[in-house]
């Protein structure tokens, strides 16, 4: 089911120029605060945009947070842990004060003071979110490490006089990947609701780029009357995180030996 | 014989005093225990009991009460809590306020305004005019960080003392003694107290002990005005109470005023939920188009609304010498690729009508019908015009953000409407940044922002409100001498005539040069309860049944709650 919800979303957001009648910006000022109708399927915004067009323009946006925001994150978080738990020492000690350190701020929060200092954008909001989202995968990655460093086939392969980067690559590293892509997954819907959050509060993707998040922050002001404007991207952000927490589970119901065993 | 002869003529003095007490308020005074509230008013025959006479509106949270220190982060409602010169009627017409009476030199350079005797500030210490001396030094100071000191630069000194070109004992304000203030101007100045009408005095005995925080507690609190600060529960709710020791000529009918702190979006909403009694608020348009719809939609809320065009103007003004905007090609292409008439008909849904100039229809001086003509919607041309600059299709142009103040969602929805327009008729990628209201102003006053969506609600009912915006060392980047030549013969001619025609062919300039591409002036829809009552459902000079000047409380005084009230 998350695969296939998933899979739908990314097929709005991989052929949105072919599957939509319009620019995601083009406006037709005739045309404003239209409900849903045969023309316009999910109906106009204040600019007479298709709603539909821009509906569906704005999966590109979730989905580019999501995986770019989590890539990131994969990419600062995996070799930090696997630094700190095979290397130990001051690396360790380094890596998690910085973990501690920034595990006290909520990532909704840090975002939020980083957007402020850096500006709206959707770069911007991708650096914001990934540089909190390494924390949980850091962590795990660490723990994983630790655990793998101790175990024998570790230690024969030290006696054998294998150094320490093929241990690290050849040895502990194909055994913690599985944990940490089911973290990763998991991570992608906290990503998306982030950018949600932030461009809901007008710190994130600046218009005329489409963003659910930003959709949904201007169409709650108008939701007494013109409902469409919330409503359509709000259920696209429900969908979409739903469909990548499905899919999380799933992997870590493939790749998690304990659940498998079951 | 002689003690009954002492005893009427106690009462005859008594029945004076209470006579003159009820004239010098403009209210009728309480001769029974009838129906009278807490500062001695007795309120109208269908008004509530006194201890219902509470207003209760959603406010905006600011720094201060205290306008002094800043506007763009005071409260709303200055008038509550201090006292003015003079002030503006139901009409806009002025009244004398504090001051009882004023005198003006034959060189229209002078103004000596006497006070009343007997002001007092709420903690028993008089209100003099000393207090309006320092005042006016205090928002000359640089240090006080006052946002708006160039509205006052008629008083002699006050923008070069702001700029630090002058010593503040040199501005033109001086106390002669207790009662009276002499005002001395650059420039006769014949709307003087129009703009005095705004000026909002300080205790000066407290802002020496207490500093610039005054204002944000009822302990130092003082006031001058009709009400008194009672609580301030940051951004949660502001409550003012009567003033029993006002001895001004507003004393009001309601005991109580009360404002729950929100964002203008809670506005409508609170509204509805029956937890206000009035949605003054218009400045940035706090209602929707779906708002206005849904108050269509339904005839109880459309016999609570009351509707009129306002006299405010929405405009672009570019940056300075420093951008792309100093050629005034650049300036007219942006103007002549805004389709003025698809904002108002799309985005605002006829919430609006279209402008061609600065004073909107119906203001003094305005002829809106001639300048149709000055900014014509022609994509055609406004390429051309772009081209001619130096930037065909836009190619080369630089990447400006066009910058909202604390804006409305539908002033959000014109601005994306404005940047999709500029991208399609002129090529021209402009990015949308809504900024909060007072770092907006702090650097507009600093000519920082290159291009902004912005507007002007009047003051007071005269051209000069609107054309002095635009002067040299104004609010905006922009100059031209022959402007502000125009501009000074309209603010010191006296024949209204005159000051008509000076005023429009500088108003030809700003819009045909142009200084600023001009683009709607707003219909203003307000709501108040039924039982909501006074002078605000009086039909003014203009034929307007509504709350003018809401920010600014001049109406306050003069509003009562009903019986109906639940």
């Amino acid at each position: 089911m998350g695969t296939l919800l998933v899979a739908a979303v990314g097929g709005l957001a991989g052929t949105a120029p072919w599957i939509t009648p319009a620019h995601y910006d083009e406006a037709s000022f005739g045309e404003a605060w239209q409900f849903p109708s045969s023309r316009h399927w999910l109906g106009t915004d204040g600019v007479g945009r298709d709603f539909y067009t821009r509906v569906v323009y704005g999966s590109r946006v979730s989905l580019t947070a999501g995986l770019v925001a989590q890539a990131m994150a994969l990419a600062v978080g995996l070799p930090l842990g696997l630094a700190a738990g095979v290397l130990g020492g001051r690396v360790d000690f380094a890596v998690t004060r910085a973990v501690d350190a920034l595990t006290a701020f909520p990532q909704l929060l840090f975002a939020l003071l980083l957007m402020v200092v850096l500006g709206s954008g959707l770069s911007n909001i991708l650096l914001a979110i990934g540089l909190h989202a390494w924390i949980p995968i850091c962590r795990l990655a660490r723990a994983e490490s630790l655990r793998e460093r101790e175990r024998e086939y570790v230690q024969a392969a030290t006696a054998q006089g294998a150094n320490r980067p093929r241990i690290v690559l050849r040895h502990v590293l194909p055994n913690i990947l599985a944990p940490v892509v089911v973290a990763v997954t998991l991570g992608i819907p906290q990503a998306i609701f982030t950018e949600a959050a932030l461009s809901f509060l007008g710190l994130g993707v600046q218009p005329p780029t489409p963003s659910w998040g930003q959709m949904v922050g201007e169409g709650v002001n108008h939701i007494r009357f013109y409902w469409h404007l919330a409503l359509f991207p709000s259920i696209m952000i429900a969908v979409t995180m739903t469909g990548f927490a499905l899919l999380g589970d799933g992997v870590r119901d493939a790749l998690d030996p304990h659940v498998r065993a079951r | 014989m002689r003690l009954r002869a002492k005893t009427t003529l106690a009462r005859a003095a008594g029945a004076l005093a209470l006579t003159l007490i009820a004239v010098s308020s403009g209210r009728t005074p309480a001769l029974a225990a009838d129906n009278v509230n807490s500062v001695g008013v007795r309120l109208p025959a269908d008004a509530a009991p006194a201890a219902k006479q509470v207003l209760t509106m959603v406010g905006r949270e600011g720094t201060y009460l205290d306008w002094g220190k800043t506007i763009q982060k005071g409260q709303w409602h200055p008038g509550l809590i201090t006292e003015a010169l003079v002030m503006q009627d139901l009409n806009s017409d002025i009244k004398p306020l504090a001051a009882e009476r004023w005198d003006v030199s034959k060189d229209g350079l002078t103004w000596t305004f006497h006070l009343r005797t007997g002001l007092v500030w709420s903690d028993g210490v008089p209100l003099t005019a000393a207090d309006f001396e320092f005042t006016i030094k205090r928002i000359a100071n640089p240090e006080t960080g006052f946002d708006v000191t160039w509205y006052f630069s008629m008083i002699k000194n006050m923008k070069e003392a702001n700029e630090g070109k002058a010593k503040l004992d040199e501005v033109g304000a001086t106390a002669v003694d207790a009662t009276t203030l002499r005002l001395t101007l650059t420039e006769p100045t014949p709307y003087l107290p129009m703009i005095l009408s705004d000026l909002y005095v300080v205790p000066r005995h407290v802002v020496a002990k207490v500093g610039d925080s005054w204002s944000t507690s009822p302990e130092t609190a003082v006031s001058a005005g009709p009400f008194k600060l009672a609580k301030w529960d940051r951004d949660k709710e502001l409550v003012f109470v009567a003033n029993p020791a006002y001895r001004g000529i507003r004393k009001p009918y309601l005991e109580r005023i009360v404002y729950k702190i929100g964002r203008d979006e809670t506005l409508f909403p609170a509204y509805l939920a029956g937890e206000t009694d009035a949605m003054p608020w218009i400045y940035e348009g706090p209602l929707s188009p779906s708002d206005v719809a849904r108050i269509e939609s339904d005839p109880k809320i459309k016999k609570e609304s009351y509707t009129w065009p306002y006299f405010q103007t929405w405009w672009i003004a570019f940056g300075g010498d420093e951008t792309a905007f100093k050629d005034p090609r650049v300036r007219k292409a942006f103007a002549m690729a805004i389709d003025r008439d698809a904002i108002v008909k799309s985005v605002w849904r006829g919430m609006a009508v279209p402008a061609y100039g600065m004073l909107p229809n119906g203001f003094h001086c305005a002829q809106p019908a001639r300048l149709r003509d000055a900014q014509p919607f022609n994509p055609a041309q406004a390429r051309k015009l772009l081209a001619e600059a130096g930037f065909p299709d836009g190619k080369g142009f630089p990447k400006y953000e066009l910058y909202l103040r604390a804006a409305s969602p539908t002033v959000r929805t014109t601005g994306e409407a404005i940047q999709a327009m500029l991208k399609q008729n002129l090529g021209v990628e402009l990015g949308v940044q809504n900024l909060e209201r007072k770092l907006f102003m702090d650097r507009l006053n600093k000519y920082e922002l290159p291009i902004v969506l912005i507007p002007w609600e009047y003051d007071y009912y005269d051209a000069s409100n609107f054309m002095n915006i635009y002067k040299s060392g104004g609010r905006h980047p922009w100059k031209n001498a022959d402007y502000d030549k125009l501009v000074a013969t309209g603010n010191s001619a006296t024949r209204d005539a005159d000051r008509c025609a000076a005023y429009r062919k500088a108003e030809d300039i700003l819009a045909r040069e142009p200084a600023a591409a001009f683009l709607w002036h707003p219909t203003v829809t307000q709501l108040w309860k039924p039982w909501v009552r006074g002078e605000i459902l009086k039909k003014n000079k203009f034929g307007i049944v509504g709350w003018q000047r809401p920010s600014k409380a001049d109406m306050v005084p003069y509003i009562y709650m009903g019986k109906d009230k639940p």
